[in-house]
Parts: structure tokens; C-alpha cells; sequence
């Protein structure tokens, strides 16, 4: 393959400089070059909401497991398959548009700062009085927003 | 007046002047890291090409080049590096001046 533009040479040790006509070319053609695809973004997308959504049922676990150890080690146990399953799925895309790094970091964070909160209040609730289970589904789906707000934001990202 | 060094094409980088690395970088320019096949396939070279010229912007600071797995089948990632991003910044900027007929800069 050519190595070099087809350019009017310098004299000096500055690359060939090229025409206005070329590296308008140049600008033009560097704006076309995709490498994340939209597939890639949905994939990157869709792990970060299924994080969130799986880090919210947890809460819902807590909640109808109660005292029962063996229905809340079940549910850890499909929790922690979910999450293998979606890092499996996370290494499918081929390449992670720019920004998705932080966005993603954004809504791992905020997803896990709500789900300290939901557990912070089902863990004042005791055998007697349980949580009420309209605020643990509220807070399981509050646990996911932040997650699926991001989400959003990605799929937004230019799929250069 | 101007030094003859502020002429436009003292700002294009040598490294990222030829085709093939200003595509590479380029494709690079707008992800945080991408496979080496998907960058291969974006810019249309071949596998020889991409490693040769990714070697060679590795070897400039512009591009990382990050080896791992993915199970067992071997993977390779490219992504620029902070020096690689402001080159590429620079350069574009050179050419958007040549674009518009600003030879010299003030």
C-alpha cells in the first residue's frame, strides 16, 4: 500500500505538504472512520442496565428471603451467574466508543449508591415488621435508574 | 512576521502524515480502545499492514497496544495514548489550515 499522500514536497525534514484539496480529503475521510459500531454500543448498554437491574432484584431477594438462608444463598448464587453472564456478553463488543469508560463508571456508581441505600432501610425492618414490599420494589427500581440513565447516555455516544 | 517554521505543514506530525497511521489513529481517535480485527476492518488493510503501522505508532508513544484473552482465544487491543490524542489534535488542526488556505499562522 502507498505510505505516502501525493503531495507538493518540502524542502526541509516537514512532512509533504499537502494541497488544501487533499487534506480537506484527509479531514473528510479521518470524520468517516467508524470502528465502534452500533452493535458494539448496544451491547455495552445493555451489560450496564443488566447490572442495575440484577444489583436492584437483590433487594427484592433480601426482601422475600427474610430469615430463610437457603432461598437468600440460591439467590446470590443466579445473582453472581447473571453478572458472569453479562461480562461474557461485555467482551463481545469490539470496541467502546469514547466517553463509555466514565459513563459506565457513572452508573455502577450511582446504581451502587442507591442499592447501600435500599439495604440500609430493609435492614432496619425485622421479622415482625417487615419492609412493606411497594418500597423495596420502589427501591429496587431506583437501585437500576442510574444504570439506565447511563445507558441512555451511551447509546447516545457517537459511533465513530 | 512570521518564522518561517510557522508555515502550516511544520505542524503536520510526521509520524501521523502517512495514510495509513492518520487512518489508524483516526479510528482510534473516537473510541477508548478497540480490537485490532475491528480496526483492521474499519480502515480496510490488511492484518500485516495494521501490525507493522501500529508497531511503528507504538514505537512513536501514539498507540497502546494491549495483548490479553478472551476465554482462550488470543486478543489484541489498540488505543491512542494521551500523547497519540494530542498529536492527532494537532495534526487535524494543520490540515483544517491547509484546508482553508491558512498557510501561515500570526
Amino acid at each position: 500500500m502507498d505510505d505516502t499522500h501525493n503531495t507538493h514536497r518540502s524542502t526541509d525534514s516537514s512532512p509533504a505538504m499537502p494541497t488544501a484539496a487533499e487534506a480537506a480529503a484527509a479531514i473528510r475521510s479521518a470524520e468517516k472512520i467508524s470502528v465502534a459500531t452500533a452493535t458494539d454500543v448496544a451491547i455495552l448498554g445493555r451489560v450496564l442496565t443488566g447490572v442495575g437491574l440484577a444489583m436492584g432484584s437483590v433487594l427484592i431477594l433480601v426482601r422475600a428471603a427474610g430469615n430463610n438462608t437457603q432461598v437468600f444463598a440460591g439467590g446470590m448464587l443466579a445473582y453472581g451467574l447473571v453478572i458472569a453472564v453479562l461480562m461474557v456478553v461485555n467482551t463481545k463488543a469490539k470496541a467502546a466508543p469514547r466517553g463509555y469508560a466514565r459513563l459506565y463508571g457513572l452508573g455502577i456508581a450511582g446504581t451502587t449508591a442507591v442499592y447501600a441505600v435500599g439495604i440500609a432501610v430493609t435492614s432496619t425492618a425485622d421479622a415482625a415488621h417487615p419492609t412493606p414490599w411497594p418500597l423495596v420494589v420502589g427501591l429496587a427500581l431506583a437501585t437500576a435508574v442510574p444504570a439506565i440513565l447511563c445507558t441512555r447516555r451511551i447509546a447516545k455516544l457517537a459511533a465513530r | 512576521m512570521s518564522s518561517p517554521k510557522a508555515h502550516a505543514r511544520h505542524r503536520l506530525d510526521e509520524v501521523i502524515h502517512s495514510p495509513v497511521r492518520f487512518s489508524i489513529v483516526a479510528a482510534l481517535a473516537g473510541v477508548e480502545s478497540a480490537e485490532f480485527a475491528a480496526v483492521r476492518d474499519a480502515i480496510d488493510i490488511s492484518d500485516s499492514v495494521l501490525s507493522r503501522q501500529a508497531a511503528t505508532l507504538e514505537g512513536a508513544g501514539y498507540v497502546r497496544i494491549t495483548k490479553g484473552y478472551v476465554g482462550k482465544r488470543p486478543r489484541t487491543w489498540l488505543s491512542l495514548t494521551s500523547a497519540g490524542r494530542t498529536a492527532f489534535e494537532a495534526h487535524l488542526s494543520a490540515l483544517r489550515d491547509i484546508a482553508a488556505g491558512v498557510a501561515l499562522q500570526d
